[in-house]
């Protein structure tokens, strides 16, 4: 399969990354909210189910990535939104580009991190932009988790600048 | 197309290779930046993770002496969830390392976490699986000798 593979072009890369972000997507597919703590223990047990789920449904030949660094529940109000580390892509909620702009430039390491790419400001983002009068202080995160190993994660120093 | 910046720190990517003709060994990421030149062998690295789904469990494993050293765990629960992953790529024949430092994304340290009771004869056991071999697999070998403790955090990447 890959002795005769063509080098991908840009079209075909965007595509599978598409594809394993959308896999990822339903990896993290969480239906019933009912409290943060309840989703915090849920995303714990998430971990080693998300690891066979990724690995069997994959249809990518980037096989050497597939499961992502973490993953986070973000709460505000009755919403929830659990995502996992990426690139932030806009749209984004401009109190929460406000806020990223303060600590440095978008998709550039600041000297802590490379700022927009964490779970946290994934999932808020999508929570921002559903209330745009919500400020991202107000949202509530669940503990970030590695599923590779199911530990837990600091959160880092841009983050608790952002959403304190 | 090499590994982009973007799927390195989007990915807690699985790497295998063979290492000097001595031992294979996996390497966990956990969404760190590697080396340019090892980033572009993603043809060699997508290949040698989907020849790993061929592999059998059938090797006993030791686990690195040294792991409550180097990490901290709340219970022996969390430390056997931690190992997990790696027991599976130790008992299919593989030094497997985890980065040490997860917090910081060029940070370069990795640890061992577990590996096989006899790393030299699964070399030959595997030699019908064949992994591709990266051209600087000697430089990386030299970065664990040179570390004066293999189960130690090592600078894995180092002169790459």
């Amino acid at each position: 399969m890959y002795e005769s593979q063509t080098p991908p072009t840009k079209n075909t890369y965007y595509l599978q990354m598409r594809n394993l972000q959308k896999l990822l997507r339903r990896a993290v597919l969480i239906k019933n909210f009912r409290n943060i703590k309840n989703l915090d223990r849920e995303l714990f047990l998430r971990c080693k189910p998300i690891k066979s789920f990724i690995r069997k449904n994959n249809i990518s030949d980037k096989e050497a990535m597939l499961l992502p660094p973490v993953i986070i529940g973000a709460v505000l109000g009755n919403k929830f939104k659990v995502d996992f580390t990426r690139y932030l892509k806009y749209p984004i909620a401009k109190k929460l580009e406000a806020k990223l702009n303060t600590i440095g430039k978008i998709g550039i390491n600041n000297g802590i991190n490379v700022v927009g790419k964490c779970a946290e400001v994934n999932s808020s983002n999508y929570l921002l932009l559903l209330k745009k009068k919500a400020e991202p202080s107000e949202i509530k995160f669940t503990r970030p988790y590695r599923p590779r190993t199911s530990e837990i994660i600091e959160t880092c120093q841009n983050c608790q600048k952002i959403f304190n | 197309m090499a590994f982009t910046i973007e799927e390195q720190l989007s990915f807690d990517m699985d790497l295998f290779f063979p290492i000097n003709g001595i031992c294979h060994v996996h390497i966990a990421t956990a969404g760190g930046i590697l080396p340019e030149k090892l980033m572009e062998l993603d043809n060699t690295l997508n290949y040698n993770a989907a020849q790993f789904k061929s592999y059998k469990q059938q090797f006993e494993y030791l686990i690195n002496p040294n792991l409550d050293e180097i990490k901290f765990f709340e219970s022996s629960y969390h430390r056997q969830l931690y190992i997990e992953d790696f027991v599976d790529k130790a008992r299919k024949g593989f030094v497997s390392f985890d980065k040490s430092n997860i917090y910081d994304p060029y940070d370069k340290s990795f640890h061992v976490v577990a590996y096989p009771r006899n790393s030299l004869k699964l070399f030959f056991t595997h030699q019908q699986i064949n992994l591709r071999t990266i051209p600087f697999s000697e430089t990386i070998y030299q970065n664990i000798i040179d570390s004066n403790n293999v189960l130690g955090k090592i600078n894995l990447f180092s002169n790459i």
